[in-house]
C-alpha cells in the first residue's frame, strides 16, 4: 500500500521538477531570444555614442570611454534636421488625420448600410491592396506635372503631393479595417439619437465615432508609422521628409567623408517619436497590428 | 455581385480617359527642339548661328534677386566652400539673395532629372559632364546665345575637353565648373619601406602590380591597394580607366553601338577585377563605395588608391575629413600607369554648371554663373574643394602649378579622356555600370582571381542593352 | 419614412434607381474615400495599363500621350524571356529578381512564422515580467524600416561590424572576417533584417489567437494523458490555422509588393543596384522604371507583377477559404 503511494508521489515529484525544469528552460530560451532582438537596438544606440573615428576603426571597442551626446546636436545641425521634422510632421500628421476621418465615414457607410455598389466597392476597395505601388506612381507622376500645368497647384516637389498620395494610399486598407470595427457596435445608440432629431451625420460624428475610438486610434497608429517611414514616393517626388533626408545623407550629400556616428545619430532621432507613441499607447498599437486579422 | 460591376467600371474608364486628357501637360512644355541628327558629329567646330544682336554685360550692382543653386559634395567640406563663393559673389550683388543646397551624387542625377521636367527646381544647378547631353536633349536647360558665351569669357577662354562637354549638337547648354582628372594616390612610406622604387613602379600597369604585391609581402599590415565596389555610383569610372589602358573603347566611332565588349576593353576590366582575387586589395573592398575607400586610404588602412584631386582637399582639411597626418604628410601622386601597348588616359570628367527652363530670375542666375567663371573664384573654390579650375588663365596660377599634388593632375590633363558626348549616355551609363557592379559579386563569389570569360559573358550581356537602347 | 426603414435591406424593394436615391447618404458618406481612391489607385492604374502597351522613355515623358503605340511587346518580350530563357539583361535581370524574390518570401515568411510562434508559445505562459517580456519583442517594430537598413549595415560590415565582431573576435567561430554585404552572404544580410522586422507582427497574432483559447480544453487533455506536443497539435493548430493562413498571406503581400523590403535594401547597402542576390522584383522594377526611364517597359512589368499576385491570392482564397474566418 506504501508502495503504490510512495510511487504516486514519486511521480508526482518527477513531474514537478520536469515542469519547473521547462518552466527555467523556457525562461531561459526567452531571454536568449529577447537579447538577440534587442541586440540591433542596443548596438545603433551605442554606435550613436561613439566618436567618429572610434567607429570606423575596428579594433576599437564597442563600449566607448567618452560618451559623445554631442553627435546628436552635430547632427541636427549637419543634415539640417529640424525642416526635415517639420515636414514628415506635417506631411504624416495631415495624412494620418485625413486618411483617417475618410475611412472612418467610408467604413461607417460599408457596415450600416446595404447600398447598390457596396459588394463592388468592398471588393475595390480590397482590390487597391494588390496595385503595385509602381504601377500606379508614374501616371499619377504625370497627373501631378499635369495639375500644376493647368491649373498652378504645385504637388511635384511639395508636401500638398506627398499628402494627397498617402491619403489616397491609406484610406482603402484604413476603411477596410474601421469597416470590421463598426459593424462589432450596436446601431441602437444611433437609431436613438436620430430619433431624437439627429441628422445621420451628426448620429455618426457623436455617438459612434467616440465609441470607435479603440479602431481609430489604431488606425491611425498604423498610417502614421507607415507613413513616417514611407521613402520611395516622397523620394520620386522630391518632398524632404525625414527618410529622404536620411537616405541623401547617407548617399554622401553632406560631403564626401564617412559620418556614420551622424547616421546613427540620426537613426535614433528618427525612431523617438514612433518609440514614444508605442510606449504611449501600447494596447491600441497592439490591436494595430492584429487589426482585422482576428475576430474575437 | 456581378450585377453591379459594369456599372462601376465603366464611369470608371470614362473618368480616367477625361482625367487623361486633362492631365497631359500642353505640348509646349518641351521647349529647345533639339534636333536629333542621324549620326552623331563629333568635334565638328561649327560656329552657331546666332547673330549677335544684343551684347549682354555684366548686370549692375543694383541688381535683386533669390534664387538657388544646387551643388554636389565637392571637396571636404561642400557647403562652406560653396558658402564662401557665396559670400564673395554677395560683395558685387549685396542685394542677390543665393541659397546653396547640396545633392549627393547618388540622388542628383535624377533630382535634376525631375527639375527638368517640370517639377521644382533650382535656378543654377551642377551637374556631371557626362549628364550634359541627356539633360540638353529633354529641354530643361538653358540654351546659351554666342552673346552670353563672349560675355562668359568666350568659347577659347576655357579648356577643350571641358568646353566640349558642355555642347550637345552645337548647342551650348552648360557651362564648365571645374575639371576632374584622375590619378593614383600612393603612400610614398609604405611602398619604400616594401623596397619598391617609386619613380618607376608607375609606368605601367605590370610594374604597378609588381609594386602592389612588394606591398603585401612587406607584412606592413596594411592593404596594397582599394577601390569601390558594388555599392558605388562611379564603379564604371574605374573600370573604364582599366579598359582604356588595354587599349579599348567604350562605344564605337559615332556612338551607335557598344564596344565595350571588346577584347582589349574586357581585358583591362579582368585585370582590374583580379586584384581583389589576388590579394592586392583590402578585404573588404567589394562592400566599399567612394566614401568609404577615400576613408580606408585617409585613415591610413590602405596603401593606394585611384582618385581625384578632391582628396588634396581632404588632407589639407583633416578636422573635416577625419583623415590621419601621418596619410596627409605621406601621399604622393602618380599619372595612371599605362596598359600593355603604351596606352597612357586619365578619366577626365568634372562638373558644369546649368541655368534650368525653369528659372525666373534669369539675369541673378547668369550673374551667379559669370562669377563662379571668374579667375578669383575659379582658383579659390578649386583650391577649397580639389579640383582644376576650367579656365586657361585660372589653371596657370601659380597656386596650382607648383602645388606639388595638383600639378601631377595638371599634368594628367592632356591624357585626359571622358565618356562618349551623346544623348542617351545616362541610359548607357546605367547599363555599363549595373553590369560592372554585379561583376564585383561574381568576383566575391570566387576564390582566387576572376577569369575572363566571366567579365566577357557580362559584358556581352551589357552591351546588347545597350545596343537596343542605341537603337531605339 | 421612418428611421427603422432606412437600416432595412432596401435591396428588395424599388427600382435601382430608387434604391439609389435612397441611399444617397451612403454615397455621401464614401464620397471622399471613394474620391481620393479614384484619384490615387483606380485612374492611374488604367492609364498605366495604357502605358505599358506605349514605348514610353525619357524623351516621349512629358507628352506620353504621343508616345509610340507598341501594344503587347514589352508583355511578349518579358514573357518569352521568363519563359524560355534569353533576352536582354533587362529581362534577365526581371527573371533573377523572380527568382530573388522567391528565396526572399520563402525564408523570411519561414523565419517570421516559426519564430513568432515560438515567441508566442513562450509568452502565453506565466512568469514574472510577462509585460516586461512582450513589449520588448515589441520593439523591432518600431523602428522604421529605412533605420532597420542602417542599423544592418553596421551590423554587416566586413571590418568592424557587429556580426563579424561576435563571430570572429568574441566566439571564434572562424577566422576569416565574413563578407556579408557583397557575394552570396548578402542574400542572409537581406533576409535576417526583414524577419527581425517582422517578427512582432506574427507573435503578436499568434499570442493573441492563443490567449482565445480555452484553458479547460487543455486540462481535458492533460487528464487524458496528453504531453505538451500532443497539446499543441490537435488543441492549438486548429485555433491557430486560420491565423496561420491570413498572416502568411498578408506577409506575402506585404514583401512582395510592399516597399518596406525595398527601403531595407537600400539603406543597407546604401544604393538601388542590389546584385544578383539581393534584386528583389519591386527594385528590380523600380530600377528598370526610374534610373533606365523606360517607363513603358515597368509599366507592363508592374501589370504582370499585379496580375501573378491577384492569381496567387485567388488560389490562396480557393485553397484555404474554409480555413479563414470570412466576414
Amino acid at each position: 500500500m506504501t508502495g503504490l503511494v510512495t510511487e504516486k508521489r514519486t511521480s508526482i515529484m518527477q513531474a514537478t521538477v520536469r515542469r519547473t525544469v521547462t518552466h527555467w528552460l523556457s525562461n531561459l530560451l526567452l531571454i536568449v531570444l529577447i537579447a538577440i532582438i534587442l541586440a540591433p537596438i542596443l548596438f545603433i544606440l551605442l554606435t550613436s555614442l561613439r566618436g567618429r573615428r572610434e567607429i570606423a576603426d575596428p579594433e576599437a571597442p564597442l563600449v566607448p570611454d567618452v560618451w559623445h551626446f554631442e553627435n546628436y546636436a552635430g547632427m541636427w545641425d549637419y543634415v539640417d534636421f529640424g525642416p526635415l521634422f517639420r515636414t514628415s510632421m506635417i506631411v504624416v500628421g495631415i495624412a494620418t488625420i485625413l486618411g483617417t476621418f475618410f475611412a472612418s465615414m467610408a467604413g461607417y457607410a460599408l457596415a450600416r448600410f446595404r447600398f447598390p455598389g457596396a459588394d463592388a466597392y468592398g471588393l475595390v476597395v480590397m482590390g487597391t491592396q494588390l496595385i503595385p505601388g509602381t504601377l500606379f506612381f508614374i501616371p499619377l507622376y504625370l497627373t501631378f506635372l499635369g495639375v500644376k500645368e493647368a491649373l498652378g497647384i504645385p504637388l511635384v516637389g511639395h508636401p500638398l503631393g506627398a499628402i494627397v498620395l498617402y491619403v489616397g494610399f491609406f484610406t482603402p486598407i484604413s476603411t477596410w479595417i474601421l469597416r470590421s470595427f463598426f459593424a462589432t457596435l450596436p446601431p441602437d445608440l444611433e437609431e436613438q439619437a436620430m430619433v431624437d432629431g439627429a441628422t445621420r451625420f451628426e448620429a455618426f460624428l457623436r455617438i459612434s465615432l467616440p465609441l470607435a475610438v479603440p479602431g481609430i486610434v489604431s488606425t491611425a497608429i498604423y498610417i502614421f508609422l507607415t507613413s513616417w517611414e514611407e521613402m520611395f514616393f516622397t523620394y520620386t517626388l522630391g518632398v524632404e521628409t525625414i527618410p529622404v533626408g536620411i537616405r541623401k545623407f547617407i548617399q554622401g550629400a553632406a560631403g564626401t567623408q564617412l559620418r556614420y556616428d551622424y547616421m546613427a545619430a540620426a537613426s535614433v532621432v528618427t525612431t523617438v517619436p514612433i518609440a514614444l507613441l508605442f510606449f504611449l499607447l501600447q494596447k491600441q498599437f497592439i490591436s494595430g497590428l492584429t487589426a482585422g486579422a482576428v475576430k474575437e | 455581385m456581378s450585377k453591379p460591376m459594369p456599372v462601376v467600371v465603366g464611369p470608371v474608364i470614362a473618368l480616367s480617359l477625361v482625367f487623361t486628357a486633362c492631365a497631359a501637360p500642353t505640348p509646349g512644355v518641351i521647349k529647345e527642339t533639339v534636333e536629333v541628327p542621324v549620326e552623331v558629329e563629333k568635334e565638328v567646330e561649327v560656329p552657331v548661328e546666332v547673330p549677335v544682336e544684343v551684347e549682354v554685360t555684366a548686370p549692375p550692382p543694383e541688381l535683386t534677386g533669390d534664387i538657388t543653386i544646387w551643388v554636389m559634395p565637392n571637396g571636404a567640406d561642400p557647403q562652406a566652400a560653396i558658402d564662401a563663393e557665396i559670400a564673395e559673389f554677395n560683395k558685387l550683388y549685396p542685394n542677390v539673395n543665393v541659397t546653396a543646397e547640396i545633392v549627393g551624387w547618388g540622388d542628383a542625377f535624377g533630382a535634376i532629372q525631375t527639375a527638368a521636367q517640370g517639377g521644382e527646381g533650382p535656378c543654377v544647378t551642377q551637374m556631371g559632364t557626362t549628364w550634359v547631353p541627356t539633360f540638353g536633349t529633354m529641354g530643361g536647360l538653358h540654351t546659351f546665345t554666342a552673346a552670353e558665351i563672349e560675355a562668359l569669357g568666350g568659347e577659347d577662354a576655357f579648356i577643350e575637353a571641358s568646353y566640349a562637354t558642355a555642347k550637345i549638337f552645337n548647342n551650348v547648354v552648360a557651362v564648365p565648373w571645374f575639371a576632374d582628372v584622375r590619378a593614383i594616390l600612393y603612400r610614398e612610406d609604405v611602398f619604400e619601406a616594401a623596397g619598391v622604387d617609386t619613380a618607376t613602379a608607375f609606368e605601367d600597369l605590370d610594374s604597378f602590380e609588381a609594386a602592389l604585391q612588394a606591398v603585401a609581402d612587406s607584412d606592413q599590415d596594411i592593404a596594397p591597394f582599394v577601390h569601390p565596389g558594388r555599392n558605388d555610383w562611379n564603379v564604371w569610372q574605374n573600370a573604364t580607366q582599366w579598359g582604356w589602358a588595354y587599349g579599348g573603347e567604350i562605344l564605337n566611332e559615332d556612338g551607335t553601338e557598344a564596344a565595350f565588349n571588346s577584347a582589349e576593353f574586357v581585358a583591362g576590366v579582368t585585370a582590374f577585377d583580379q586584384l581583389y582575387g589576388k590579394g592586392l586589395t583590402a578585404d573588404n573592398t567589394l562592400e566599399l563605395n567612394s566614401s568609404q575607400t577615400d576613408a580606408e586610404f585617409g585613415q591610413g588602412r590602405a596603401a593606394s588608391m585611384m582618385s581625384g584631386p578632391w582628396m588634396i582637399s581632404n588632407l589639407r582639411d583633416l578636422e573635416g575629413s577625419g583623415y590621419e597626418q601621418m596619410v596627409a604628410d605621406n601621399t604622393t601622386i602618380a599619372h595612371f600607369p599605362a596598359g600593355p601597348n603604351g596606352d597612357k588616359y586619365t578619366f577626365f570628367g568634372g562638373s558644369n554648371l546649368g541655368i534650368m527652363q525653369t528659372c525666373d530670375e534669369y539675369d541673378a542666375a547668369f550673374a551667379l554663373v559669370k562669377f563662379l567663371l571668374s579667375k578669383e573664384s575659379q582658383i579659390r573654390y578649386g583650391n577649397a574643394i580639389g579640383m582644376l579650375p576650367v579656365t586657361f588663365e585660372a589653371q596657370g596660377d601659380p597656386i596650382f602649378v607648383d602645388d606639388p599634388l595638383f600639378s601631377v593632375f595638371i599634368a594628367a590633363a592632356p591624357t585626359g579622356k571622358s565618356s562618349p558626348n551623346i544623348p542617351r549616355w545616362g541610359a548607357v551609363e546605367n547599363t555599363l555600370n549595373s553590369a560592372l557592379q554585379v561583376l564585383w559579386e561574381d568576383v566575391a563569389a570566387v576564390s582566387g582571381p576572376i577569369d575572363e570569360a566571366t567579365v566577357q559573358a557580362a559584358l556581352d550581356d551589357a552591351a546588347e542593352t545597350v545596343n537596343t537602347i542605341l537603337s531605339q | 419614412m421612418t428611421v427603422k426603414e432606412s437600416f432595412v435591406s432596401s435591396s428588395k424593394k424599388g427600382t435601382l434607381w430608387r434604391r439609389i436615391v435612397r441611399s444617397r447618404i451612403a454615397y455621401a458618406f464614401i464620397a471622399p474615400a471613394m474620391l481620393v481612391m479614384l484619384l490615387v489607385h483606380i485612374i492611374p492604374t488604367v492609364q498605366a495599363v495604357y502605358i505599358s502597351f506605349l514605348n514610353l522613355t525619357a524623351e516621349t515623358y512629358l507628352d506620353w500621350l504621343h508616345a509610340p503605340f507598341v501594344g503587347l511587346q514589352h508583355y511578349r518580350q518579358i514573357l518569352k524571356g521568363l519563359i524560355f530563357g534569353g533576352g536582354d539583361a533587362l529581362i534577365k535581370g526581371l527573371a533573377q529578381a523572380l527568382v530573388n524574390s522567391a528565396y526572399f518570401l520563402l525564408y523570411v515568411q519561414i523565419g517570421t512564422t516559426v519564430l513568432g510562434m515560438v515567441l508566442a508559445l513562450l509568452l502565453n505562459r506565466d512568469f514574472r515580467g510577462r509585460g516586461l517580456a512582450r513589449t520588448l519583442v515589441l520593439l523591432p517594430w518600431v523602428v522604421p524600416t529605412f533605420v532597420v537598413g542602417i542599423i544592418f549595415q553596421f551590423v554587416w560590415l566586413q571590418r568592424g561590424g557587429l556580426a563579424n565582431r561576435i563571430l570572429v573576435d568574441w566566439l571564434h567561430v572562424t577566422d576569416k572576417p565574413i563578407s556579408w554585404l557583397i557575394g552570396p552572404n548578402s542574400r542572409m544580410a537581406l533576409i535576417i533584417p526583414a524577419i527581425w522586422r517582422g517578427i512582432p507582427f506574427t507573435t503578436v497574432q499568434y499570442l493573441a489567437t492563443l490567449q482565445v483559447i480555452p484553458k479547460d480544453l487543455y486540462e481535458a487533455a492533460a487528464m487524458d494523458g496528453a504531453n505538451a506536443w500532443q497539446k499543441f497539435r490537435y488543441i492549438a493548430i486548429p485555433f491557430l490555422t486560420p491565423i496561420l493562413v491570413v498572416t502568411n498571406m498578408f506577409g506575402l503581400i506585404f514583401n512582395f509588393f510592399g516597399f518596406g523590403p525595398y527601403n531595407i535594401a537600400v539603406t543597407l547597402f546604401s544604393s538601388d543596384n542590389l546584385g544578383r542576390y539581393n534584386n528583389l522584383l519591386s527594385i528590380a522594377i523600380v530600377r528598370q522604371t526610374f534610373n533606365n526611364q523606360l517607363y513603358g517597359y515597368g509599366a507592363a512589368a508592374s501589370v504582370l507583377m499585379m496580375l501573378v499576385a491577384l492569381l496567387a491570392v485567388g488560389i490562396w482564397y480557393r485553397l484555404f477559404r474554409s480555413g479563414l474566418i470570412s466576414d
